[in-house]
């Protein structure tokens, strides 16, 4: 050991030069390599991050859809537990009331019906051959809808105008989303019409052709206008400003390809193949409208 | 159900009528508020079924009512909007509101408020006769008292 550790050049500055390259090629790779596992770390980090977000907001749209179907399910469940109730007492009684007993169970099959009719309508909600896209004519649609939605149109005392250009060419959509998204816009309008009494009650629909953009659907209503600090939650799923009930979604996705958020401007600025909207002053326009691309 | 009512006239006759305790339904569902009218007939009250709580403030029912039934979601009033109307009036009548959509906290401002009860639809006979009858026990001690 001691001839090793006096040999000549053990000391040389060759020696100390060879050590200090060591040394900083070790640090360098030292520091390399731990910056490298920071990034990745990090990256990590941040992409689980995002999944939990996205995770909770999934579970959120889940649980506002399953209250919704909950509550349009109770609504026939508890007509036929009161019916079969109130048929066993109409039998029960003294005097059976055999007249009254059948109209119960008469109203038992009704509500039976309507429960699978909620049932019908969700599963159409997701079912796939819904965003099949095929050529359509959108006043056809249009057409469609307000038929669909005329008893409670009459009901509620609303007047409809239809303003639908007669050159629109065929469009590339799917029916079923198309109808969903423009009836829930003819809902949402009679919705904000009911509180008025003082005017008439305007239902307007319009279709339009935007050379080169599409074809913009306008529904437009008398009611008392969006209030302009709810115009950015707009097309946000399930957003509401009514005190009852659950909004369908109104951002169905017209392209398939998940929900979409748009600018809120004119007509022209807006992007293609999605909703937008315009607000105009109080009573005069409260207009969300669905836009196609071609 | 016009037909229904003809029928059952000659049964219960006018002056059975006027004897049986008045029951209000306020519920924005068509075939809900048929079905509890249905029920309630059957249990022998005497049942009116309103669209809304504001057809029901315009009747010629709100002072004969002994007991309401209201829905909580409805369009324009709430049930829970329609009881606190009527304390307000000092035309308090026991309220039982229903629901198709349990929320503790509507639970709780309704229990608070002075509703007999807070039923989720659907709920069975015994638990409305039960709600029922405590309402209107509640409402024959307070006569006793004025």
């Amino acid at each position: 050991l001691v001839g090793w550790i006096l040999t000549p050049g053990r000391f040389s500055l060759a020696f100390y030069v060879g050590r200090l390259f060591l040394v900083i090629t070790a640090t360098v790779m030292l520091i390399v390599l731990l910056t490298e596992t920071m990034t990745l770390y990090e990256r990590l980090a941040v992409s689980i991050f995002a999944q939990r977000r996205e995770r909770e907001s999934r579970m959120m749209t889940m649980e506002a859809l399953a209250a919704s179907i909950a509550h349009e399910l109770n609504q026939p469940l508890a007509a036929v537990v009161a019916n079969g109730s109130a048929a066993l007492r109409w039998l029960d009684r003294p005097v059976p009331d055999l007249l009254e007993a059948r109209a119960s169970l008469q109203q038992i099959v009704r509500d039976g019906h309507r429960a699978a009719e909620v049932l019908g309508s969700v599963r159409s909600l997701f079912q796939i051959a819904n965003r099949e896209r095929s050529p359509i004519f959108i006043n056809v649609i249009i057409g469609e809808v307000l038929e669909l939605a005329g008893a409670e149109l009459r009901s509620e005392r609303v007047l409809v105008l239809t303003d639908l250009a007669t050159d629109l060419p065929r469009m590339v959509a799917s029916k079923g989303q198309l109808q969903e998204v423009i009836l829930n816009l003819v809902r949402n309008a009679v919705d904000a019409m009911r509180p008025i009494t003082d005017r008439a009650r305007v239902l307007k629909v319009s279709s339009t052709f935007v050379s080169g953009q599409g074809v913009l659907i306008a529904i437009a209503d008398s009611g008392t206008g969006i209030d302009p600090k709810n115009v950015e939650g707009l097309f946000d799923a399930f957003f509401t400003t009514k005190p009852h009930g659950t909004a369908w979604a109104c951002d169905l996705p017209l392209d398939g390809r998940g929900p979409r958020r748009t600018a809120i401007g004119s007509a022209e600025r807006a992007p293609r193949r999605c909703l937008l909207v315009h607000a105009a002053g109080r009573g005069r326009v409260v207009a969300a409208s669905g836009r196609v691309a071609f | 159900v016009v037909a229904a009512r003809y029928r059952s006239l000659p049964r219960w006759g006018g002056e059975d009528l006027a004897k049986k305790t008045v029951i209000s339904i306020v519920d924005d569902d068509e075939s809900a508020r048929n079905a509890l009218t249905n029920l309630m007939r059957s249990l022998d009250f005497s049942a009116t079924a309103f669209a809304s709580g504001e057809s029901f403030l315009r009747s010629n029912r709100l002072r004969s009512t002994a007991c309401l039934i209201a829905d909580v979601k409805m369009p324009g009033m709430t049930g829970l909007e329609l009881h606190s109307r009527l304390v307000a009036s000092a035309r308090s009548i026991p309220t039982i509101l229903i629901t198709a959509y349990y929320d503790e906290r509507i639970r709780a401002q309704a229990l608070n408020a002075g509703v007999v009860c807070y039923l989720t639809k659907p709920f069975s006979e015994s638990e409305l006769l039960a709600c029922s009858d405590s309402a209107l026990g509640d409402q024959r001690t307070g006569r006793r008292e004025s």
